[in-house]
């Protein structure tokens, strides 16, 4: 099963990295994840004006650079199943390989985790010393960031089979779906502005997301002087566990459910043309 | 012998109106993308406007983001809807017959383009709604009149750059498509597409009016939001100069178009796929 996975994640890596070289393709991977905390940083400077607040930019500026995590993720995984099934048409084949197509998928789309660490800690590593951020690497908690780190990825991970499963199912848009996810997530996750600021019913909802309670506890973890009464999430460790334990059954449960029934329809090899 | 054929401009215009036809009635068909297009891209607005409330900005400022929001949507079309289009026509097999028909690639393009419109329209008007109505974002609705002006120019500069563009992705294919799909976040950041392109310091704002957006995004917001704008030149001078780049940019479209199409046809990567 190993030797399987493994071969499936350099599948996917040569699919997303062959079209350049190694130093042309993280060029341009790094494009986005910069210019997005960029466009918060001028946001930031033109909202503030003179006043100055390190911690409240630091804040803003970990959100976005964590994000990349959750779009390489929900995008990379449920993207995987298009690519297979609709571009590749390989799909089928996949499915009667010997490893189980959980894994497969889990694998092929594993270059998410990859990206996602390259972005996060070059945007963090840029940003601290041009902007005079609050980060200091001999202060970090790592155990803490360690951890969060883990059971956030883990909670992401089944998240991102949840959106493959839907993408085998839905006839059309499994792109958008995925799009329409984390577009939504990015509004109440509390990524780049507190979820005090939402309708109450809205940051109810914030407060049964594991990707809430993550950032929060990455930013505790990270940021020195960090006050963690002040963005309103409270102490984020027992519910990043139990919600990101949930969200990871309710992922793997949803995935299975959508490949029985894409096995049970002949969805595997189903090309809509979208 | 009396000959019935049209004149070029009107074969033009029918290549126009058959290419947008099936982006505007295919549309309709399938009414899923109202939510797609239109609802899931509002989301990220929110989520800037709420980045503003957050910093206890003015309320212009939202305004900024709303208008960038609309913006951004014709980009989005100008670049998926029309640069990109050329590339998965290929890889549906219908480039070949696009070209050996007697349409012509930029009129082709511009039935894309308008085809594209309708979606687009209904989204930036939703972005729009949904400052005016939900947000409360102070517009100054006298202004109207200007910023149709001033929106009309500027999408026809920004067509003219799909069209550039769409000679890109004929030639270089999936790598145009990467390095395109990459430069989103920083093109919107270089344009100032949500805060004043002013922020970015005189050198970087200028190099961002290479971004047709970048002017007319400062023109729209000094004839609809009130208060100190930020602008960058005023008005009237950014509507003249999108007016010249509109111009340079379709005689470089269509130069552009005709080299990359010998180009791709020496190359032999008209009929390639997954290239």
């Amino acid at each position: 099963m190993l030797r399987g996975m493994a071969a499936a994640f350099r599948t996917g890596w040569a699919i997303e990295t062959n079209w350049a070289s190694p130093l042309v393709n993280a060029f341009f991977s790094l494009l986005r994840p910069v210019g997005a905390t960029l466009i918060l940083v001028f946001i930031y400077r033109v909202a503030a004006g003179e006043s100055s607040d390190p911690v409240l930019l630091a804040w803003l500026i970990v959100g976005a650079a964590l994000w990349a995590y959750v779009m390489s993720a929900l995008q990379g995984i449920s993207f995987a199943v298009q690519q297979e099934r609709e571009w590749l048409k390989v799909l089928k084949y996949v499915v009667v390989t010997p490893l189980p197509f959980s894994a497969y998928l889990l694998a092929r789309s594993g270059t998410w985790l990859v990206w996602g660490t390259i972005r996060a800690v070059f945007v963090i590593l840029v940003t601290v010393p041009v902007l005079g951020l609050p980060i200091s690497f001999g202060a970090v908690n790592w155990g803490e960031l360690v951890g969060a780190m883990a059971m956030g990825l883990v909670a992401l991970a089944g998240m991102g089979m949840g959106l493959a499963g839907i993408a085998l199912g839905v006839a059309r848009h499994p792109m958008g779906v995925g799009e329409g996810v984390i577009g939504v997530l990015y509004l109440i996750s509390g990524a780049i502005f507190p979820i005090g600021q939402l309708p109450g019913w809205l940051e109810a909802t914030a407060r049964v997301i594991p990707l809430t309670y993550w950032l929060e506890a990455c930013r505790q973890a990270l940021i020195t002087g960090y006050d963690p009464t002040r963005f309103g999430v409270g102490d984020p460790w027992s519910p990043l566990a139990w919600s990101g334990v949930i969200w990871l059954g309710v992922g793997l449960w949803a995935f299975r459910w959508f490949n029985h029934r894409a096995r049970a329809d002949g969805l595997y090899d189903r090309t809509t043309d979208y | 012998m009396i000959d019935n054929r049209p004149g070029p401009l009107r074969h033009g215009l029918q290549t126009v109106l058959a290419r947008a036809y099936p982006r505007v009635v295919g549309a309709n068909r399938e009414p899923s993308w109202v939510f797609f297009e239109v609802t899931l891209p509002l989301l990220a607005t929110v989520a800037l406007v709420m980045v503003y409330r957050a910093l206890e900005a003015p309320a212009r400022f939202e305004g900024y983001v709303i208008l960038g929001g609309a913006m951004t949507a014709f980009w989005l079309n100008t670049i998926w809807n029309m640069a990109a289009q050329f590339r998965w026509e290929k890889e549906n097999g219908n480039l070949e017959l696009y070209l050996a028909s007697p349409a012509g690639l930029m009129w082709i393009l511009t039935g894309m383009a308008l085809g594209g419109s309708f979606s687009t329209s209904l989204r930036a008007a939703a972005v729009i709604t949904l400052g005016a109505v939900v947000f409360d974002v102070p517009f100054v609705w006298s202004g109207w009149p200007q910023a149709l002006l001033i929106l009309l120019i500027t999408l026809s500069a920004l067509y003219g750059v799909g069209m550039a563009l769409s000679s890109l992705f004929l030639k270089f294919g999936r790598n145009a498509e990467q390095g395109i799909s990459s430069l989103m976040e920083p093109v919107f950041l270089l344009s100032g597409a949500y805060f004043p392109v002013r922020a970015l310091g005189l050198g970087a704002a200028v190099a961002g009016t290479l971004i047709p957006m970048t002017l007319g995004m400062d023109a729209l917001r000094q004839v609809l939001l009130s208060g100190d704008a930020f602008e960058l030149l005023a008005w009237p001078i950014e509507v003249l100069l999108l007016i010249v780049y509109a111009v340079v940019v379709m005689l470089i479209a269509r130069w552009a178009l005709k080299r990359m199409e010998h180009a791709a046809k020496v190359e032999g990567r008209l009929t390639l796929r997954w290239q």
